[in-house]
């Protein structure tokens, strides 16, 4: 969906956007757009999608959700083309696609004005490699959004990416794939720091082990 | 996991509270595959942590939305006590989505949500999931409920399966038809075990055509149900 003022255009999310040409998309270059919401179904993030940050700098939200991201096949699209750097009222970022932690640092960096980001949700895949050095990486860049309300974050496995000291987050979401008793204190933590902000807790964890093995961590 | 969701209750300025705990489980015949809808009863070990949301629940006085949904939830022990403790966010609570992990609702319970439902004042979206209608009053109760809800404007029911060895479909679109009456109910789903949903064209196989005539306040219809006992004539078949 791809909003102007009171003006909304939607079109279908096809794979390969068959229908949507690039007059279309030219078009959509000269008004003024302030969001971008593209929800896909295929297994490729189409160019013209990742390329469209290249039009005026009025978007506020840029998203892009992937039903299945576990199947996405272009993930050097992204690499290739995603260049957020003309965006400069951008609050809101969603890219949920399973990115290694390196290209997501990538892409954000790409970002003018992290400062001002609200909103932002991402997910990392399980790249075998989630080390310190990966982890110091993510604590990097994370320490940049300073004024970020909303977090939601979408991992293979739960990284320890906490201290966030100094957010005060309004919304969180975390949704882990692999979660484990252990993990759970530091997720307690993580939610405990924000407990005089938090308004919105949504929690989508998946165990590998049976209920009562979670009772006495 | 005590302590865990005891620091949730302490997160004084919480509107909205959405748990899902999924358990990963071994497949049979390769890797891991995830369930939380339909695994049998057997591979769970029920996970007596429903009293403790409710004590945590009492804590969060501003909750507007709960979403719970949870493998081993012990809706057998706890279903009353549930709904009885949701009557204190009768002036809040506007969203309730609600997992049964394969509960099978028996007459007293239609009875407890008869009496709770209504009672919550503000709520205006109800989804329960994931569970068995082992009553053959089930319909017709639940549509009389469903109208007593004054603000509701959304209600959907997923992951339905019907346990009676004698069901008449009939019951069930007759339930349709009271609640599609409802005036501010604009919005109503069933859906099926693998979450597929259909539009108005599936309705209309449904034959309920002629309901959308006269409700035109719907603006969405979705109706899949499976049923243990019971095979759908095949004309429904891809609803």
């Amino acid at each position: 969906m791809v909003e102007s003022g009171s003006e909304i255009f939607s079109f279908f999310d096809r794979p390969n956007l068959t229908g949507v040409t690039s007059k279309f998309f030219r078009f959509l270059r000269h008004i003024n757009l302030e969001k971008l919401e593209y929800r896909l179904q295929g297994k490729n993030i189409p160019s013209q999608i990742l390329g469209f940050p290249q039009c005026p700098p009025s978007f506020k939200t840029w998203s892009v959700f992937c039903s299945d991201g576990r199947y996405l096949q272009n993930i050097e699209n992204i690499q290739k083309h995603l260049n957020l750097n003309r965006l400069q009222n951008l609050k809101k970022f969603q890219l949920l696609a399973p990115l290694s932690l390196d290209l997501l640092n990538q892409v954000l960096g790409t970002i003018p004005r992290p400062e001002i980001l609200k909103t932002f949700a991402f997910q990392v895949a399980n790249d075998g490699d989630m080390k310190e050095n990966s982890l110091s990486t993510a604590k990097a860049f994370l320490a940049k959004y300073q004024g970020l309300e909303h977090l939601a974050i979408n991992f293979e496995g739960w990284i320890d990416l906490i201290p966030l000291n100094g957010w005060r987050l309004k919304g969180l979401s975390v949704e882990i794939q692999a979660f484990h008793k252990e993990n759970l204190r530091n997720l307690k933590e993580f939610i405990g720091q924000q407990k005089g902000s938090l308004e919105d807790l949504h929690l989508r964890l998946r165990f590998e082990e049976q209920p009562e093995t979670f009772l006495d961590v | 996991m005590y302590d865990f969701l005891e620091g949730i209750g302490r997160l004084k300025r919480l509107e909205a509270l959405r748990i899902s705990f999924i358990l990963k489980t071994k497949g049979r015949d390769d890797g891991w595959f995830t369930s939380h809808l339909n695994m049998g009863e057997r591979e769970i070990n029920y996970l007596p942590i429903l009293p403790l949301l409710f004590s945590v629940l009492s804590e969060l006085k501003g909750l507007k939305e709960l979403g719970i949904s949870y493998f081993g939830a012990d809706f057998n022990k706890d279903f009353e006590g549930f709904f009885q403790g949701l009557q204190k966010k009768a002036h809040t609570l506007e969203i309730l989505e609600v997992n049964f992990a394969n509960y099978k609702i028996q007459k007293r319970d239609l009875e407890i949500l008869a009496k709770t439902l209504p009672q919550l004042k503000s709520l205006e979206t109800l989804k329960i999931r994931n569970f068995v209608i082992n009553d053959a009053g089930f319909f017709k109760y639940f549509a009389e409920t469903i109208h007593r809800c004054s603000r509701l404007w959304c209600s959907v029911l997923a992951d339905v399966k019907v346990g009676l060895p004698e069901y008449n479909p009939q019951e069930m679109l007759d339930m349709l038809k009271s609640i599609f009456q409802k005036r501010n109910l604009a919005h109503v789903e069933f859906r099926d075990g693998c979450g597929h949903f259909k539009d108005f064209n599936s309705c209309e196989r449904l034959r309920l055509s002629k309901i959308y005539e006269e409700c035109p306040h719907i603006q969405n219809l979705i109706v899949p149900i499976s049923t243990y006992h019971f095979e759908f004539p095949s004309s429904w078949r891809g609803i």
